[in-house]
């Protein structure tokens, strides 16, 4: 999740025992390799030459697939070659919000093994050096991949040619949210300033969290803890504070590992549809309360104002920032996508006029 | 990793150990409104008893850390080095005005800050909560602003000191349960990389939003210094002034570090 990691690699081949039965999704887990894991010297710097973002948030309709649009169209504008992807897998509309027809291929196809190239299902948008997977269709079993299918998409995903890769991924915590999210070097977590997206978003932060302790738990030998943790008895632990503090307990060596590999766990905000001034510090406001209470890192990216712009391009099917790059809710995006492009050291020139 | 029941009080109100009672202050309203029993931000999060304890620990690292002496004795009792008062009373006028001059410092929003400073007395003895302020501390203190009088909260000096000595047995208390910064070594022919003031900040445990919002330095410029984006730094003129205020936020060397990173800036450039 940070800039440096030098290589998502998902393993294929982790057999497990002792799974509960019904989480046969937690059976095979794609495995992000350790950011500390000990590289040849000179390898661990290296920057990589694509990066993945991944947009989620937990709550529906929260701007998703808006942000997602327009970071895509921001990034290509700035000369990136940016592929959007719409992850979404049971509400796929990332098309629309495009103004992009549906296309003859899309995700659903490459998952569901019509074409075993990912390029197959690229399609060009109107927007020089922004492509597009659109998401899958009417297929029922296209929302629910078997594990296979979202190993080899994870794989084909990490393998594909392209400065960034945009996720716009789907409401909930389900895994295979999840997992995209994981895999991310940037995740971005939307949220509006409000109890039901805050409450989601926090929600969707601990599920990721966990998630990840997943990941981790053979290489530290914490199966057990983190079985404790996800369950829901009285007494398990609730606080990834709580569980650091648990493992270290247990042995302090791990729990210090632990610890330095949860520095990573950074999760990126957005605040969207800011109405007022306090709503434009909703974000700092949660970083400090999340570090507070967790003692987890996040940093805000930036605020979106609340714009009735942004609402009319919507309707008219057409991304805010081709419809009106000069209202504020454009704004806010350019000025997102230019941290961005900051934070991995890809900003030449600033993006925007009298931006900072 | 550090929850809020082990965080000392510069942790609590993420200020930095050097500042200003106005920055304080600033801080404390800002948490206040963060840790509201309404506020959005701590909605679902946890247990409105922590909540509540939370906003107790709060108030607490506000009144201490707005007492001069108090202060003094809590950082003692911490392990942080007197502050580097001479430095403060003495900031840089050519930075600062080469600052104002950049864009960034134009879109500072708090432009009295700067008015607001509150150095403290040189190599003050820390032990003197209740005596009356020296001399030192009072003239800076009609040089707050207008604002920042009205917006203090009202613990006057009487009530301060009327309290002294319950606080300071607080202070004595909490001191013990927090762990001392391990400062880091620098070799004294280092030479000051990115690298090195990343590595110089997290040891003080500063983010670079801290730094940002305490120097009004832009962000960007700040993550672009600690990458070595030589490329992507304003002109020398400014790199100057941004170096200088980094270096007396981290409390370093401000003309070794500029002398040194702008070697390093330029050997790169050519």
């Amino acid at each position: 999740m940070k800039p440096g990691n030098p290589d998502n690699v998902i393993d294929l081949h982790r057999a497990r025992a002792g799974e509960r039965p019904e989480e046969r999704e937690g059976r095979n887990l794609p495995r992000v390799q350790s950011p500390h894991t000990p590289a040849p010297p000179g390898l661990q710097r290296r920057t990589r030459p694509r990066r993945i973002i991944a947009v989620g948030g937990g709550k529906g309709g929260i701007g998703k697939t808006m942000v997602s649009a327009n970071l895509g169209i921001a990034l290509a504008q700035a000369g990136q070659r940016v592929l959007l992807v719409d992850a979404d897998l049971g509400g796929a509309n990332l098309h629309t919000a495009l103004g992009v027809s549906p296309p003859q291929l899309t995700l659903s196809d490459f998952v569901g093994r019509h074409t075993d190239k990912i390029d197959d299902v690229v399609v060009a948008t109107p927007v020089p050096n922004l492509r597009l997977i659109a998401g899958a269709s009417d297929v029922l079993d296209a929302a629910n991949p078997r594990y296979q299918q979202k190993v080899k998409l994870l794989r084909n995903l990490q393998g594909v040619d392209a400065d960034y890769l945009v996720l716009d991924l789907g409401a909930g915590t389900a895994f295979n949210t999840l997992d995209f999210f994981l895999i991310a070097d940037t995740g971005i977590l939307v949220l509006l300033p409000e109890p039901t997206s805050v409450e989601n978003a926090y929600r969707f932060v601990k599920a990721a969290f966990f998630r990840k302790l997943q990941y981790l738990e053979d290489q530290y030998g914490i199966a057990a803890l983190v079985e404790d943790m996800l369950s829901t008895r009285e007494g398990a632990v609730r606080t990834p504070f709580e569980f650091v503090s648990r493992v270290k307990a247990q042995d302090p060596g791990v729990g210090e590992s632990l610890e330095r590999e949860l520095k990573d766990f950074r999760v990126h905000l957005v605040v969207n549809q800011a109405r007022t001034a306090a709503d434009l510090n909703v974000g700092q406001a949660v970083v400090s309360a999340w570090k507070k209470f967790f003692g987890l890192e996040m940093s805000v990216l930036g605020a979106i104002k609340y714009d009735d712009e942004a609402w009319k391009a919507v309707r008219r099917r057409r991304p805010v920032l081709l419809e009106r790059a000069d209202c504020d809710a454009a704004q806010g995006m350019v000025k997102i996508a230019e941290r961005l492009l900051s934070l991995d050291g890809r900003l030449a020139v600033p993006l925007a006029p009298g931006s900072p | 990793m550090k929850p809020y029941q082990e965080q000392n009080y510069y942790e609590l109100l993420e200020v930095t150990p050097s500042a200003s009672m106005a920055e304080i202050r600033a801080a404390y309203e800002r948490a206040v409104e963060t840790y509201s029993a309404d506020s959005v931000a701590i909605y679902a999060l946890e247990n409105p008893a922590q909540a509540d304890e939370l906003r107790d620990k709060l108030r607490e690292a506000m009144e201490i850390l707005t007492d001069q002496g108090l202060r003094g004795d809590y950082d003692r009792m911490i392990g942080l080095p007197p502050r580097a008062q001479a430095e403060e009373a003495a900031a840089p006028a050519l930075a600062a005005a080469e600052l104002m001059a950049s864009s960034e410092a134009l879109h500072s929003t708090h432009p009295e800050v700067k008015v607001a400073y509150f150095p403290t007395p040189s190599p003050a003895p820390p032990m003197h909560a209740p005596d009356p302020a020296p001399a030192g501390e009072t003239a800076p203190r009609q040089r707050m602003s207008a604002r920042e009088i009205e917006g203090a909260p009202s613990i006057g000096e009487q009530e301060a000191i009327a309290t002294a000595e319950a606080a300071m047995a607080n202070v004595a208390a909490r001191a013990r349960e927090v762990p001392r910064p391990k400062p880091l070594e620098i070799p004294a022919d280092a030479e000051f990389s990115g690298e090195l003031l990343r590595r110089v900040r997290e040891s003080r445990g500063l983010t670079i939003q801290q730094i940002a919002d305490r120097t009004r330095i832009s962000a960007r410029h700040l993550e672009n210094i600690e990458a070595d984006r030589y490329p992507a730094l304003p002109t020398q003129v400014y790199l100057r002034g941004i170096l200088m205020n980094l270096a007396r936020e981290l409390g370093l060397d401000q003309g070794r570090v500029c002398k040194s990173y702008i070697a390093l800036a330029t050997g790169k450039k050519s």
